[in-house]
């Protein structure tokens, strides 16, 4: 009982000290803005992304089209609010899936013996090897225009960092006495690993958890712009900015792709921001 | 140091056999025959069937992976990429004319960088908690918050469409000769290809020059009573900036990744547009070629940051390896 009165006031003093935060709370408040009006899009609009009208291609903003329609005469306004929820969920799973491996691997990694941890920190110096962009590029080439392919690239080369600083934790947590009252009690290694060392890394984990968000909308602008991320026809918002490369557009048509690219950072000004507060809170170095 | 020196480069070598290795089962995955990519097609179609089946032969094509792996990798080392399979170039040569414009870019853009990052992250470590601090810290944030793509496209569109103060793209022009005549092509793509590093380096620079400031060897200058600017670029600003430029050289990854956005951007003719036509055409034996190039590029900066930072740092050098 009074283990669980002390984490809840820990719990509370992070929030305090979140809350006293005025930059993280804008930024949480710029994020949460932009996933719900991407959220909310059938109740903002009544257009249908998908909807191609080549008779209403380049229409100026009105009424009935806020930000104008597109070269295919689809609703901007509309492509920009779902094409949010494609990118933002793109973010999401693939750092969801990037973390969890890279705090796995940096769990046994950290725990498992000496040899275990050299293999995997080979390994791991391999992946960060090669920059991860062109590799991004060179496997998106190979496996073709996918979202999913996109997310399980993204996680293959997303999980170094996270597990680098996850088994620096786990190795100094190692020595410290609870761990070595656990196995004197018999605690199995597993359960030691995920159910008493992992906990204490969350603070490093929640923060790579955000910046990785940011990082891959970002990445997933840069890939479907370049024309080799999402499926061309998917509304995300690389793919809306990818129109942009036409010079026409660029210079007569400017609210088509600064639109979109306001949106994306907003979003990732939000989390950054929000990321920057976390840190402040779990009090970790910065690089 | 020779030692050391030795156990890094010997370290190196593993590595390099790996990635090589990747690549070169990347090219086996490549659909097609072998044989477009290890002749220029000119020469192909002349050929029988008969013949290029002995040509196969001769070229040891038909030998299991192994021994052509060993093989390839002599050949790179004489500088023969093999051929592309869609315009049937030497990749060797089309290389040769992209790597100088992507050298050329990313030396600017590392310039800038490092000039603007460290001035910047200096003023702001000296006026620690002013309005110039905070104004600092948010440009970083928003430096590194929206993507440099679209910097690109916002300075296209204000400085070469609506003001015609420099051009759209491309590398030169028709009678663009002198310095400025290059410099016009490159100011963009260099500045927004450095907005990142800035952003990085401005933050590096702020918290090691401040972390120098509270050492006992600042109080005692200032004990002594020297003023607070021979305090500042005498006694801290060495110390401060040292590990900073370790750190911007190993940044030197991040932007060559970087040109491949920005030169599609401004239609800049360097490694980086080639890498992305290639991929769009899927031309993938230049792909994997550059792939390979790059991550060479990346392990010989790590190798080299190491190297300076055990030139710097004696402990380095004797420390015992933990492999963080």
């Amino acid at each position: 009982m009074s283990g669980k009165k002390s984490k809840n006031s820990l719990a509370k003093r992070s929030m305090q000290k979140l809350a006293h935060n005025k930059l993280a709370l804008f930024g949480l408040f710029l994020f949460v803005l932009v996933v719900l009006s991407s959220l909310m899009a059938p109740l903002l609009t009544s257009c249908d992304p998908h909807y191609i009208d080549t008779t209403q291609r380049y229409l100026p903003p009105s009424a009935e089209h806020p930000l104008g329609t597109d070269q295919n005469g689809r609703d901007n306004f509309a492509r920009l609010l779902y094409g949010g929820r494609i990118s933002i969920l793109i973010g999401v799973v693939s750092s969801l899936c990037a973390n969890g491996l890279g705090v796995l691997v940096g769990c046994i990694s950290g725990y498992g013996g000496r040899k275990t941890d050299r293999v995997l920190l080979y390994i791991t110096e391999i992946f960060s090897c090669v920059p991860s962009t062109i590799l991004i590029l060179v496997i998106m080439a190979f496996a073709g225009q996918n979202i999913f392919v996109m997310i399980l690239v993204f996680t293959i080369t997303g999980w170094t960092g996270t597990m680098r600083m996850v088994r620096s934790r786990v190795l100094s947590l190692k020595a410290e006495p609870f761990v070595e009252s656990c196995r004197a009690n018999g605690v199995s290694s597993l359960s030691i690993m995920f159910s008493h060392l992992l906990p204490n890394t969350l603070g490093v984990v929640i923060i790579n958890f955000t910046t990785s968000v940011a990082n891959f909308v970002l990445n997933e602008a840069g890939l479907s712009f370049l024309g080799i991320g999402a499926p061309k026809g998917v509304p995300t918002w690389g793919n809306m900015l990818n129109a942009a490369r036409s010079l026409n557009v660029m210079q007569n048509y400017p609210l088509l792709w600064i639109a979109p690219g306001v949106a994306i950072s907003l979003l990732v000004l939000g989390i950054n921001f929000f990321g920057d507060g976390l840190r402040d809170v779990f009090d970790v170095k910065q690089d | 140091m020779f030692q050391y020196f030795l156990k890094r480069l010997l370290a190196l070598l593993p590595k390099v056999l790996i990635i090589t290795l990747l690549v070169f089962f990347g090219l086996e995955m490549i659909p097609g025959d072998a044989v477009t990519r290890a002749f220029p097609p000119d020469q192909l179609r002349s050929l029988t069937e008969a013949q290029i089946e002995a040509l196969r032969e001769s070229r040891g094509l038909n030998d299991p992976a192994p021994v052509r792996y060993v093989r390839w990798l002599g050949d790179l080392l004489r500088g023969d990429m093999g051929y592309s399979t869609v315009s049937g170039n030497a990749i060797s040569d089309v290389l040769k004319t992209r790597l100088p414009a992507t050298v050329e870019l990313c030396g600017l853009a590392l310039l800038i960088s490092s000039v603007l990052g460290i001035l910047l992250g200096c003023t702001s470590a000296r006026h620690k908690n002013s309005l110039i601090d905070y104004f600092n810290t948010t440009l970083g944030i928003l430096g590194t918050s929206v993507p440099d793509f679209f910097y690109g496209m916002c300075f296209i569109m204000l400085f070469a469409l609506r003001l015609k103060w420099l051009p759209t793209g491309g590398r030169s022009g028709v009678g663009d000769t002198g310095l400025w005549g290059n410099l016009q092509y490159l100011i963009m793509p260099a500045f927004c290809l450095a907005i990142g590093l800035i952003a990085y380096l401005m933050r590096v620079t702020r918290n090691s020059m401040l972390d120098v400031m509270s050492r006992d060897y600042v109080k005692t200058a200032r004990a002594k009573g020297e003023s607070e600017r021979v305090i500042f670029y005498k006694h801290c600003f060495r110390n401060g900036c040292t590990p900073v430029l370790i750190l911007l050289i190993s940044r030197f990854s991040f932007l060559v990744a970087g040109t491949t956005v920005i030169e599609t951007v401004f239609n800049y003719p360097g490694m980086g547009l080639l890498l992305i036509t290639a991929i769009t055409g899927k031309d993938m034996s230049v792909a994997m070629m550059i792939l390979l190039l790059v991550s060479l590029m990346v392990l010989f900066t790590s190798f080299l940051t190491d190297m300076i930072t055990a030139l710097m740092d004696p402990r380095v050098r004797f420390g015992k390896e933990d492999g963080t």
